[in-house]
């Protein structure tokens, strides 16, 4: 064992370097150094402060009774932020957007600046904790017990000790003391401690490091020894308990994990350095993945070690202290000391932080309320305010820890530290509704969130933290067995005779579903007054309205010099004359007062909220500035200008996204039509170059015929037979021309019959083979034996085809030339390929092939002067057919040509080569 | 040439909903009471590995969205008021 002073030297050590550690935080982060307490991993040690003793010690007491369900109590925190995106996000921009200082100020905020839901979150907030802050104490004290003196398993069953003996009373006098020193020092600008913060940040770090090293001596330093190794061997009866879920049913583990989700939220100490110490809404992108990792690593040795105490422990140990005592009991003294100070870590982070987080709730929304309704304020109206804030605060941090006190002595600490902690955690959930509604649901009222407060406050003492005195020896059998009135109906433990439930299960559900029912039909069943109907627009809304508008306010007006003065006695004249002052720059006014205007009195109301809380600042505003009296018509006025300019603005981006397409159409369209533009003076400029030369040809020969008298019989028939030559070219040519434009134009009398396409295609090949011939090109049709009837005008198809063989054979200078023509038959269609192994097809004129004002045609036709238009013809007749004409490959090895029709329907089913062939 | 499908850049930040609601549901009865037996794996009790196993991987999951959703957000305007 280790002498009681060693203890409390180290302790005292301890205590000290943190109070050093958070002062020099202040001064950096005051010179605007703030450097590394700014960052992501600092918010995130500082969101630790969750794990108190309760987890320090209680975690493995709870694993040593109940198993696994201890782990519930991180993972509800691991759901909530996980999902960050969906709840944490919109807290904190509210906080931020409306300078929240605490979570009594956010709902008060909410519900119109009401301050009767302040003081009334903040009583429950003070009295829910009050049994929190008794586990702290009982865990310092008993763990202190075991460390310091020879009975080193004690387990508080002894009768009470006399106060001043009493090892808890000395842990509270030094704890409000420490936190007096330590949180109130001054008063802040606005709520944040970024002193406090580090302090706390630095303290997650010890306790955790205190954990796993406890954890590393259970799993690997016993391995040799003849202790039961915790990670081999097979699981003795005595913990084999603890392997699997100990409640079948499961309800508490829905239960818990669903109650410390919500205590990750509405602890005040979690809002305080979750929500409101919040420097940069981009911390929460860490927070998100790496405050769960820290739960998970707290949790990893939790059972180890209480496995570890169960096996070496004598049996009436108190396992809510194994951390500190197996370390003990297995010699490591220096261990233990360093568990104590974890635990230690734990208790005061927590204790720290709750009891500034109430303070200033106290302070803000009981104490100023009440000196202002009282016009004690008024009195010494020239006097700074900030001093008797700071007194308040004191003052409430005694309160605040007394009353921690006054449970614990009450209770005689009889419970395990869990179940302690646990009776806070359904108090705190009563903040659920009011607080998640409020972000969400925009005509949730006062009226409903104060009814459901109270409502749920009320169920809440009496199933939980009345019956939880009787383990304290109060006398409340009369309560316990049949409950108020003796009917049985409303007995603490079995509303309604509903009996055989787990105690906390049975309390959560009735306060929660009374909370969440009174609030949502009290709320649907009330109106909202304009300013709750501004407030809910602004909590609600708050990631439609962009930064740079301006938001909805009342219309009052008030003298400046009036605003000075308040804003000075509660804010101090630095940040006064510096709000003034930037405000007066904006506007272009000479001087430091600004000129009054609604905007500039919301915001010099949002400047004291961040001090004082919203409810009392409005209260304070609204007594130097006038107004005409708030209508509902003005709220909705306003709120509709805001909704209005929202829609707007959404309308106007609408629109503009739909300009830009149709801009973008445009200016597509317009690119079609330059090319065709380009397209037709090119095919003007080629017709016309096309009509010229067999023109100019004629002329010539002409001229010769008119000019030359001695001409000779014979070269005047070969002149002649040339002029009559390019003529017929010429006509052709215009023919073409006109044939293609009347086909466009649908002026073509199509004469349609049914015809075995193999016939036509044998026709033209007929046509052809004699210019084949004269090629020396061969032509090979592949035999066809079905006949595939199709619907065409023979004529016009035999042009297709006559005018595709024509390109093939002319093009084609492969040293042996030939044109393969395949046919096949597929399901209600016919496919002609006609394949060259010419020159292919340069991939420039692939996509223009087609068209009437292709580049390219003629151009490759050399001598063999075509008109250059085939391609497109046929594309038209084989539309007109139904059919489709298309370039299915080519390249170095030639052209295949696709030519493809649709089976006739009128005797399709009969001959269907397809069906025949099966 | 059939191409792949492009996938929506967005559709990956919905994972921001989804992932903690598999996580309540991974971690809460029916499905946790499906390895709730007493067995060991590698002296650790299943249902102790199993618990751990899908709470590092959540935290794993939530830590490449974050990256995901900040490198989306980057370019939203900064916090107002303040």
């Amino acid at each position: 064992m280790l002498e009681p002073g060693v203890i409390v030297a180290v302790a005292g050590l301890y205590l000290g370097g943190l109070f050093l550690l958070a002062f020099v935080s202040d001064r950096r982060a005051e010179r605007g150094a703030a450097g590394i307490i700014s960052s992501p991993v600092v918010y995130t040690l500082s969101l630790a402060v969750y794990c108190t003793s309760w987890t320090f010690y209680g975690a493995v007491g709870s694993a040593a009774r109940n198993g696994i369900e201890f782990a519930t109590i991180y993972i509800g925190p691991t759901f909530v932020f996980v999902g960050w995106w969906l709840l944490l996000r919109k807290l904190v921009r509210i906080s931020r957007a409306q300078q929240i200082t605490s979570i009594a100020d956010f709902i008060s905020a909410r519900y119109g600046k009401s301050s009767a839901i302040s003081a009334v979150v903040t009583l429950i907030a003070i009295i829910a904790i009050s049994p929190y802050i008794a586990l702290q104490l009982k865990a310092v004290a008993t763990s202190f017990e075991a460390i310091a003196k020879p009975t080193p398993f004690a387990d508080g069953t002894g009768p009470p000790p006399g106060l001043l003996s009493d090892t808890g009373f000395w842990v509270a006098a030094c704890m409000a003391a420490f936190v007096i020193l330590f949180g109130t020092r001054k008063i802040g600008a606005d709520e944040s401690h970024p002193g406090v913060v580090a302090a706390i940040a630095f303290e997650s770090m010890v306790k955790l490091c205190a954990l796993v090293a406890v954890g590393l001596l259970v799993v690997f330093g016993f391995a040799g020894e003849d202790v039961p190794g915790v990670l081999t061997g097979e699981w003795s009866p005595k913990v084999a308990h603890l392997a699997t879920l100990s409640q079948s049913d499961g309800s508490r583990w829905v239960a818990i994990s669903f109650l410390s989700a919500a205590a990750i939220l509405c602890l005040p100490r979690q809002f305080q350095v979750a929500i409101v110490e919040n420097q940069d809404e981009r911390h929460l992108h860490t927070a998100a993945w790496m405050f769960p990792l820290y739960l998970m690593l707290i949790s990893l040795f939790v059972v180890p070690i209480a496995i570890a105490g169960m096996a070496l422990l004598p049996e009436g140990a108190n396992p809510d202290l194994y951390v500190l005592t197996v370390p003990l009991a297995a010699g490591y003294e220096e261990l233990a000391i360093f568990a104590f100070i974890g635990g230690l870590s734990a208790s005061t982070s927590m204790v720290i932080l709750s009891s500034i987080a109430l303070s200033i709730m106290i302070s803000n929304h009981l104490v100023t309320p009440l000196m202002l309704r009282t016009r004690l304020i008024e009195s010494h109206s020239h006097g700074d305010l900030s001093r008797t804030v700071l007194f308040s605060r004191r003052v409430s941090i005694v309160a605040i820890l007394g009353l921690g006190y006054l449970y614990y002595r009450t209770t005689a600490g009889s419970s395990g530290l869990a179940s302690i902690g646990l009776i806070s955690f359904v108090g705190v959930a009563q903040f659920l509704p009011a607080l998640v509604g409020g972000v969400f649901w925009r005509r949730a009222t006062r009226a409903g969130a104060l009814s459901g407060l109270v409502i749920g406050f009320v169920v809440w003492a009496y199933t939980l933290l009345i019956p939880s005195f009787a383990a304290g020896g109060w006398d409340l059998a009369w309560l316990q067995g049949t409950g108020l009135f003796s009917t049985g109906l409303l007995s603490p433990t079995a509303f309604l005779g509903l009996s055989g439930w787990d105690p906390l299960v049975h309390a959560m559900f009735w306060s929660l579903t009374l909370n969440l029912g009174a609030y949502v039909f009290i709320s649907i069943a009330t109106v909202q007054s304009p300013i709750e109907r501004l407030q809910s627009a602004l909590f609600v809304d708050v990631f439609s309205r962009s930064p740079a508008a301006e938001e909805p306010v009342l219309p009052r007006s008030a003298r400046a010099e009036d605003l000075y003065r308040l804003s000075e006695r509660i804010l101090g004249a630095d940040r006064t004359a510096s709000v003034f002052e930037a405000q007066a720059a904006r506007q272009g006014r000479p001087g430091r007062l600004p000129l009054p205007d609604p905007q500039f009195i919301a915001l010099v109301e949002r400047q004291l909220a961040s001090g004082i809380g919203a409810s009392s600042a409005g209260l304070m505003v609204s007594r130097i500035a006038k107004g005409e009296p708030i209508a509902v018509d003005t709220v909705m006025a306003l709120l509709d200008e805001t909704r209005e300019a929202i829609r707007y603005s959404r309308e106007l981006e609408r629109k503009s996204v739909e300009l830009e397409r149709i801009a973008g159409e445009l200016r597509d369209a317009n690119e079609k039509l330059t090319q065709l533009d380009r397209m037709k003076d090119d095919f003007l400029s080629r017709v016309s170059h096309e009509l010229r030369t067999p023109m100019t040809s004629i002329r010539s020969f002409a001229e010769l015929l008119v000019q030359a008298d001695g001409l000779d019989e014979a070269r005047a028939q070969r002149f002649v037979a040339i002029i009559d030559q390019e003529s017929r070219r010429l006509t052709r040519l215009l023919d073409e021309i006109l044939d293609l434009n009347r086909m466009e134009s649908g002026q073509v009398n199509w004469t349609m019959e049914t015809i075995d396409a193999a016939a036509v295609l044998r026709q033209a090949m007929a046509v052809m083979s004699g210019l084949a011939e004269r090629r020396g090109v061969r032509l090979v049709m592949v035999p066809q034996t079905w006949p595939a009837l199709v619907d065409v005008d023979p004529d016009r198809l035999k042009q297709v085809f006559v005018n595709l063989l024509s390109n093939a054979i002319k093009f084609n200078t492969s040293p042996d030339p030939e044109v393969r023509l395949t046919f096949s038959v597929t399901e209600g269609s016919v496919e002609i390929r006609i394949a060259d192994n010419g020159p292919g097809i340069p991939s420039e004129e692939q996509g223009h092939l087609f068209t009437k004002f292709s580049r390219a045609w003629n151009e490759r036709a050399g001598d063999a002067k075509g008109s250059g238009l085939g391609l497109a013809i046929s594309l038209q007749i084989m539309r007109v057919l139904g059919g489709d004409i298309r370039l299915v490959a080519t390249g170095a090895q030639g052209s295949v040509f696709s030519v493809t029709l649709p089976l006739s329907r009128r005797d399709a089913a009969a001959t269907s080569p397809v069906e025949a062939a099966k | 040439m059939s191409r792949r499908p492009e996938r929506d850049p967005e559709s990956v930040t919905d994972l921001k909903w989804a992932l903690p609601l598999a996580m309540v549901l991974l971690l809460m009865p029916p499905i946790l009471t499906v390895f709730d037996h007493p067995v060991l794996v590698a002296g650790i009790p299943l249902l102790h590995v199993y618990l751990f196993a899908v709470w590092i991987l959540g935290i794993a999951a939530t830590a490449w969205l974050s990256r995901r959703l900040r490198r989306a957000t980057d370019h939203a305007p900064p916090r107002d008021g303040g």
